[in-house]
Order: structure tokens, then C-alpha cells, then sequence
């Protein structure tokens, strides 16, 4: 790991190595099971809803993100990751439900995901960010374009907060799916049609 | 045999609509007619009696004491509630199985269709409530063009692609340069060849290209908005991704800003647990 815990240049060359080829991924999975003694669990995450897990060998995932984003965040020194689906950008637009449910907005959703992984002692600092989603309709433009407004949301959200993010993989018309590994802090990103990408 | 003619055989492997559907309908577009008499046409089917009082127990509707006849179901959830639960029940069964061509598991589309048509009745609530039946049963029958063409789709995936990433085509337009047919045209078919009346394929047809001016303009401006809205949502959304065109006319005829989207969307996935345990409790 690098100073901010980041993961090392083997760890990314196994990652590498997964992506080219899906056999070795198979097997890795399969040792993975047997290293961690017991099947994995996998959490779901909703539309407007956040999963975090300290558990070795849990995944977190979220299903068919369209002009919704994801954000995930692992801590490798405590290794502790969560998930956040949220579908809109401001919670102005209605401070009631905001309250409710702030999962539901970026400006509510993200400060409550990090602040769940510091509860298991997790530090900003060295936290992995990956940021999927906000696709669009093909011609939706300006105010309409909700994929575009919330990516610059969580834009506005990090540069505010000091948040660096890792990798993004935002924008187009293809919907994604996306998990975070809890033991590795790997996030795979599976867009239909096109396969899955590990970062 | 032409291609168009293979998919038109293909239109008679569906399951059909079932006649109950039908009556139902013809039954709730007169204003003389009684609960008595819907209820008599549902509970001709036990089956789908019995599947009404069962949806009518789901968390979504927030009953606190338990339904348990058809006459119950009626007078706590109200005839129009029933009426839906009814064609939802009815359409259901082509478009809850897996569709490999678009990439969608298994209840996606149909989950995508029963939100869409449940969205649609909100918007119609507000707009006019003359037309609250008439855009839930085209949004839920607006997708069932897939079901046909779905298995065609896989086939030409490299082709369809290219022509929207090279050709900024839309997947549908795309469909129609691959087919000579595309998924809003099937289903018109479809809807066409189930009976309904030509109202109803008229609005279908025009939902997945709305056009200004057109007739019964607003209910097919409301199933397509509906369906953009389940897109933005991610539901049933597969290999075609987001690749459909959206049109602002829409927006602006129905007198929509960017917030009153935002505010359906928030309104909507309020409730998305009970409602998707709802929708795939049909």
C-alpha cells in the first residue's frame, strides 16, 4: 500500500491480469471462498439507498444504475466499504423527504456514507472513491440531463470536502452495474453488453 | 417467408390478453356501470380473485386490517386500484420472463412496464383523470414489442451497436435500419392484434414518438414521459442502455420544468419497496 493505504502495483497487477482474463478471475474467486472459509454475502443497495460492511468476504452491490450514480468508498487499513445509490442531485427540492431518506440526494447522501465508514474508523484520507452511473437519454439536455447534474453534484460535494476520487466511470447511454468487495476494496463495474471492468 | 411475417407468427405465441381484462375495461369506460357488476366479471375468475384479495393485502397500499374478499378488496382500495391490479395481473405473464436479447433478467421488464403504467396514472391524476385508465394500460402494454423482437435483438447486437455509436442512431431507429421493423412498431401490433380499441393502439403507437397535434396527444405524451422516467430509474434497462431519444416538445406540452421530473422521481422511489414487493408479488 502507498501512504494514503492505497492499494500496491501488484495488487493492480493482479486486477489487471483479472480483467484480461476471466478463467484466472473464476479461479481467484473459487480460493477466495475457501482463504475466507464460508460463502459470500451479498448486500444490495437500492434506488436512494447506502450499505456499508467491515465483513471479510461480503459484497456490497447496486443493480442497473441509469442517470443515478454510485459511489463507492473502501478504507484498506480498516477495510471497511460502502455503497451509496443516490438518484437526485439537491436535496432542496424537498427538505422533508431529504430528512426521511437522505439517501435519496447527493448533497445528503454522500457526507452520511462517509460518516458511516468512519464510524468503523475509517479516514478519509485514504480512501479509495470510485464514482459510476449518470447516464443519459440520448438529446436530454440542460436542466433535464439528471445524470449530468448529479455527476457535477458529487463533483461539487468532493472539491468542497477535499475528497479525491480514484476512478469514475460516468456519462454515456448504458446503464451499469456496480459491487465493492469488502476484503479487497474491488470494484467491478459491469455495463450491459460491454462485459465487467475490475478497478 | 419474409422477416416481417416470421414476427408476426411470432405475435400469436404470446400469451393473450385474457377476455376478463377486456370486460373490465369496457365496463369502467361506462359511467352507468355498477361495482356490483366489475366485481361479478373478476370473481367469474378465482383465480384471479384470489390474486386480487392477495395483491390488495401488500404493504404498498398500507391496509391495516386484512382484505379478505373481492367486495372488501373493492371497498377499501377503491374500483379503479382493482381495475389495474386486474390488468396488471393480465399482462404480466409475457413480459415477467427473461428477455436475453435486451440482457434482462427475469421480472425486469416487467418491472420497468408496472412502474411505468403506475407512474402514468400519477401524472394523469394531475393532468386529466379522465385519462387515468387508458395510460396505465398503454404503459404497461407500451414494452411487450420487446418480447417479440428480444430474440432477434442478440443476434444483431454488433450491428445495432455500431449504428448508435457511429451513426447516432437510437436503438429503436437502429431496430428499424436492422429489421425493417422496431420495438414501438411490434407493439402497436400487438396491442392492435389483442382487440383493444384503436384508441388504445393509437396511444401506444404514438408514445414511443410522440407527435404535437396528434390524437389523444396528451395520454401518449404521459405513457412516454413515464417510461423516460423508469429509464432515468435504471429499470428494465438492458443492452439498449439509455439510447432512446428524448424529446423536450413533450415536456413543454405537458408543462413540465426539470423539477416537476425530479419531484415524480422522489415521489416515486418513496415507496419502492412495498411497491416492488407489490409488483412482483403479481
Amino acid at each position: 500500500m502507498d501512504k494514503k493505504g492505497r492499494l500496491s502495483s501488484a495488487t493492480n497487477l493482479i486486477n489487471s491480469i483479472k480483467i484480461e482474463n476471466q478463467n484466472f478471475y473464476g479461479y481467484y474467486e473459487r480460493i477466495g471462498l475457501i482463504i475466507h472459509g464460508g460463502a459470500k454475502v451479498k448486500i444490495v443497495v437500492g434506488v436512494a439507498d447506502m450499505k456499508s460492511s467491515n465483513k471479510n468476504g461480503d459484497e456490497i452491490i447496486t443493480y442497473s444504475l441509469g442517470s443515478c450514480i454510485g459511489v463507492a468508498v473502501f478504507d484498506p487499513l480498516v477495510k471497511v466499504a460502502g455503497l451509496l445509490h443516490f438518484m437526485l442531485p439537491e436535496s432542496d427540492l424537498d427538505l422533508e423527504k431529504a430528512k426521511k431518506n437522505p439517501f435519496m440526494f447527493a448533497d445528503t447522501g454522500i457526507p452520511r456514507l462517509f460518516r458511516e465508514l468512519y464510524k468503523y474508523g475509517g479516514k478519509k484520507q485514504r480512501m479509495k472513491v470510485v464514482i459510476v452511473g449518470g447516464a443519459q437519454i440520448l438529446d436530454q439536455k440542460g436542466f433535464f440531463n439528471i445524470g449530468k447534474r448529479n455527476y457535477m453534484a458529487v463533483k461539487k460535494m468532493f472539491f468542497r470536502n477535499n475528497v479525491f476520487c480514484d476512478y469514475e466511470d460516468v456519462g454515456g447511454n448504458i446503464n451499469r452495474t456496480v459491487t465493492i468487495r469488502v476484503d479487497t476494496g474491488e470494484v467491478i463495474i459491469k455495463t450491459s453488453g460491454q462485459g465487467e471492468k475490475i478497478i | 417467408m419474409k422477416f416481417i411475417n416470421l414476427l408476426l407468427e411470432q405475435i400469436d405465441e404470446l400469451y393473450p390478453f385474457p377476455e376478463i381484462a377486456h370486460r373490465v375495461l369496457e365496463l369502467s369506460k361506462k359511467t352507468d356501470s355498477k361495482m356490483s357488476e366489475i366485481a361479478n366479471v373478476i370473481q367469474y375468475d378465482p383465480m384471479i380473485t384470489a390474486d386480487i384479495i392477495r395483491m390488495s393485502n401488500s404493504a404498498y397500499f398500507g391496509i391495516s386490517r386484512k382484505v379478505e374478499t373481492l367486495k372488501d378488496a373493492i371497498s377499501v382500495l377503491g374500483l379503479d386500484r382493482i381495475i389495474n391490479l386486474v390488468l396488471m395481473k393480465c399482462g404480466s405473464k409475457n413480459l415477467k420472463g427473461p428477455q436475453p436479447g435486451y440482457d434482462l433478467a427475469e421480472g425486469s421488464l416487467w418491472k420497468k412496464s408496472a412502474s411505468a403504467a403506475i407512474i402514468a396514472e400519477k401524472i394523469a391524476k394531475e393532468k386529466n383523470p379522465e385519462f387515468k385508465s387508458r395510460v396505465f394500460t398503454a404503459a404497461l402494454l407500451r414494452d411487450i414489442g420487446k418480447v417479440v423482437l428480444g430474440q432477434y435483438v442478440a443476434n444483431k447486437k454488433e450491428k445495432i451497436q455500431f449504428l448508435i455509436e457511429q451513426s447516432s442512431f437510437s436503438f429503436d431507429e437502429a431496430e428499424k435500419k436492422v429489421f425493417g421493423i422496431d420495438q414501438g412498431e411490434l407493439s402497436t401490433l400487438v396491442v392492435k392484434k389483442w382487440g383493444f380499441p384503436d384508441e388504445m393502439v393509437l396511444i401506444v403507437k404514438n408514445s414511443f414518438n410522440p407527435k404535437g397535434g396528434a390524437k389523444f396527444q396528451m395520454e401518449s405524451d404521459i405513457v412516454y414521459f413515464a417510461h423516460n422516467i423508469c429509464l432515468m430509474l435504471g429499470f428494465g434497462v438492458g443492452s439498449d442502455g439509455l439510447a432512446y431519444r428524448f424529446d423536450e416538445n413533450v415536456m413543454k406540452r405537458l408543462n413540465f420544468q426539470h423539477k416537476t421530473i425530479e419531484k415524480m422521481m422522489a415521489e416515486f422511489t418513496d415507496s419502492i419497496k412495498d411497491l416492488e414487493e407489490l409488483i412482483e408479488s403479481v
